[in-house]
């Protein structure tokens, strides 16, 4: 017995020294609080291809995506010139060493291969550098004049996977193209892609057109224009190119925006001066009157569920902007800060609302959450206004206007250190961002 | 015949255990070097990770020559040397400053940081040769060398929704010469598959241990001998709110 109790002891004296020396290696506990918001450097090769077409279309979709990657201020594309290894083939893996020495984090390599049948075969593969594994890999096929939307949905695939966030490239701007004397302004739609190639307009230069906005599907537009004299609402299929005024009501209506699903539209009704927001079932026009009150109720934009909506109002007697249910129940006051709150757009994200802010004879673009708390001004000049948000609710476009110069088309990020220009060929406002294309 | 087996037990459980300990002479470090060596941690380019393979493959020859040369796979780089840094580059950011550490030996005592407190006193038992004190001191030279260390590879989450939250911790090894052993471990949060801000913050920390590698603690004069307090890390990325 005795033994046993002996050899139990140490047996468990044993286990404890054993249990000592494990616990011998330190482990260093470290806190990091503080690092960077550098763009991620990103190495972007020339696609491959097997003809000097193919090269070319090649370098076509390599330079877009370096240019997509580095508007949105996440990435820093490194120069080619800088590159050690020179890319031969898709299906060998890269030397990693080779790109962490230049400081690549991701590399992206692609190849264009033509087709019998005239189209070309795209493809791609995305590169972590630093784990050293291949995070995703694609081929599109399609017709060569086609490259640049392929480029775009490359450079989304990119950013999806480097940020865990959707990207917003292969979208397109539909906005208010202006051109003419300040006293008779020429203000026509015009659509472009997001990066402002492929620019046309939709609609002729005799009548003045106004906020224009995507449907979600992306095939139909909603704007307001003078064509047939008192302000109106009108629809507009891309598909199909037909247009159609939304209703004939007795007063003027403006400021329409689709219903999260598409199937209806939020605008403002102005009967005897009195404006009122209205909402409209687009398969019955059955119309319903959401707002009730003296002063001017307009500018509704809805949360991305549908089930609240933003808007402005000046009951309080200055602008500001309020949040009701989308019955038009429980109506309350979001925005107490100085000035005027106007143009508020709900994020596609939900978590937050975008708005133009006049104070002090400035304007200026904020976002605040959707209770009006954390309200931060992310742009300010002269004349900012009409925010719209990318689909991934992480840029915002807006025009910005001089002093006597003409508006222009201008990006900024939530941070609100990545502001650029949008280029466009003529003077430009109410910018609308689309979805993503299907 | 009983306290010939008792005797034969603890015989043979006394000599597993001696093959447990390491006896290190004390001949590396008088106390005196601890209190007196100033020391400059300086980086080749902070903008590169050239570190192991400057020497061999400068980037402007490279970049001129039509074919690049084979360059050597990573794991044939030369263990790192001291580096050939003229002084001049030497920046203020990068002096050591030892009232960085009487500051991080200040954190240790705040209530948060208890755990660390018990750890000095198991490694003088087992011979190190080292006192408590100079434990936690070099603890806290290691853990300042690894937060300056990590701070230029770090992506703050400042652009990701509710950041304040996105607190990540994880764990790596390193080998002898500095470099990673392994692949670094989330050990917080456990579930973040459905939070994409959250996986994005992962995703950030993960690629700051990775992109250091390596890390500049075999290079250090104080620290780098003893491998066996700083071959495990775990670090916390929480930014200042």
């Amino acid at each position: 017995m005795r033994m046993i109790q002996s050899l139990a002891g140490a047996v468990a004296f044993a286990f404890a020294l054993i249990g000592l020396s494990g616990a011998a290696f330190a482990q260093v506990r470290v806190s990091v609080e503080d690092g960077h918001l550098n763009p991620m450097p990103i190495a972007v090769v020339d696609f491959l291809g097997s003809n000097a077409a193919a090269e070319q279309v090649g370098r076509d979709v390599a330079g877009v995506i370096r240019t997509n990657l580095d508007r949105s201020g996440l990435f820093r594309p490194i120069p080619a010139n800088a590159f050690i290894e020179r890319i031969t083939a898709l299906e060998v893996p890269p030397r990693f060493g080779d790109w962490r020495v230049i400081d690549a984090q991701a590399l992206a390599v692609g190849q264009v291969t033509p087709l019998p049948d005239g189209r070309v075969r795209i493809e791609f593969r995305l590169w972590d550098v630093l784990a050293q594994n291949s995070l995703t890999g694609f081929q599109y096929t399609t017709t060569p004049d086609n490259w640049r939307r392929i480029a775009h949905r490359i450079s989304d695939q990119i950013y999806q996977q480097l940020t865990g966030e959707q990207g917003y490239f292969d979208t397109r701007i539909v906005f208010v193209s202006e051109s003419g004397p300040r006293t008779r302004r020429i203000k026509r739609l015009m659509i472009m892609d997001q990066d402002g190639a492929n620019p046309f307009f939709l609609t002729g230069p005799e009548a003045r057109v106004l906020t224009p906005r995507f449907s979600p599907s992306t095939q139909m537009i909603t704007y307001m224009s003078f064509e047939t004299g008192a302000p109106r609402v009108f629809l507009y299929n891309l598909e199909t190119n037909r247009r159609e005024v939304l209703g004939d009501f007795p007063g003027m209506t403006f400021a329409p925006r689709f219903t999260p699903d598409g199937q209806g539209v939020v605008f403002t009704l102005d009967m005897n001066g009195n404006a009122e927001i209205f909402s409209m079932n687009l398969r019955d026009r059955q119309r319903r009157r959401l707002t009730n009150h003296p002063g001017i109720d307009t500018s509704p934009s809805y949360a991305p569920d549908g089930a609240r909506i933003v808007f402005n109002s000046d009951r309080g007697g200055t602008p500001q902007l309020y949040v009701m249910n989308s019955d038009g129940s429980s109506q309350r006051r979001i925005s107490f800060g100085e000035g005027r709150y106007m143009t508020p757009v709900w994020s596609p994200r939900g978590d937050l609302i975008a708005f133009t802010r006049q104070s002090g004879g400035r304007f200026a673009i904020g976002v605040m959450r959707p209770d009006g708390s954390g309200e931060r001004i992310l742009t300010e000049s002269y004349l900012d206004e009409a925010p719209t948000w990318s689909p991934n609710g992480r840029v915002i476009m807006f025009f910005r206007e001089g002093r006597g110069e003409g508006a222009r088309l201008w990006s900024v990020d939530l941070t609100g250190r990545n502001l650029r220009q949008v280029p466009t060929q003529t003077d430009a406002s109410d910018p609308a961002w689309s979805p993503l294309l299907p | 015949m009983r306290a010939g087996v008792v005797v034969s037990i603890v015989g043979h459980v006394g000599a597993v255990m001696m093959t447990m300990l390491a006896w290190e002479a004390r001949t590396t470090l008088s106390p005196d070097a601890v209190v007196v060596v100033p020391i400059e941690i300086v980086d080749v380019a902070a903008e590169s990770n050239v570190r192991a393979l400057a020497e061999q493959i400068p980037e402007e020859e490279v970049a001129a020559q039509d074919t690049p040369p084979a360059p050597e796979p990573p794991e044939a780089a030369p263990a790192p040397t001291p580096r050939p840094t003229p002084p001049q580059q030497r920046t203020r950011r990068d002096e050591f400053d030892l009232s960085d550490i009487s500051g991080l030996v200040d954190k240790q005592r705040e209530p948060g940081r208890r755990r660390q407190e018990g750890a000095p006193a198991e490694r003088t038992q087992r011979g190190a040769g080292l006192g408590t004190a100079e434990v936690a001191s070099m603890e806290a030279r290691i853990a300042a060398l690894v937060q300056r260390h990590l701070q230029r590879c770090w992506r703050l989450p400042d652009d990701l929704p509710d950041p304040d939250r996105l607190i990540v911790v994880i764990e790596f090894q390193l080998n002898r010469n500095g470099t990673l052993n392994g692949q670094p471990q989330v050990t917080s949060p456990r579930n973040y598959s459905f939070d994409a801000p959250m996986n994005e913050a992962v995703n950030r920390a993960v690629r700051a241990v990775r992109q250091c590698d390596p890390y500049p603690l075999p290079d250090d004069p104080i620290v780098g001998e003893h491998f066996d307090i700083w071959r495990e890390q775990i670090v916390t990325f929480q930014r200042r709110s």
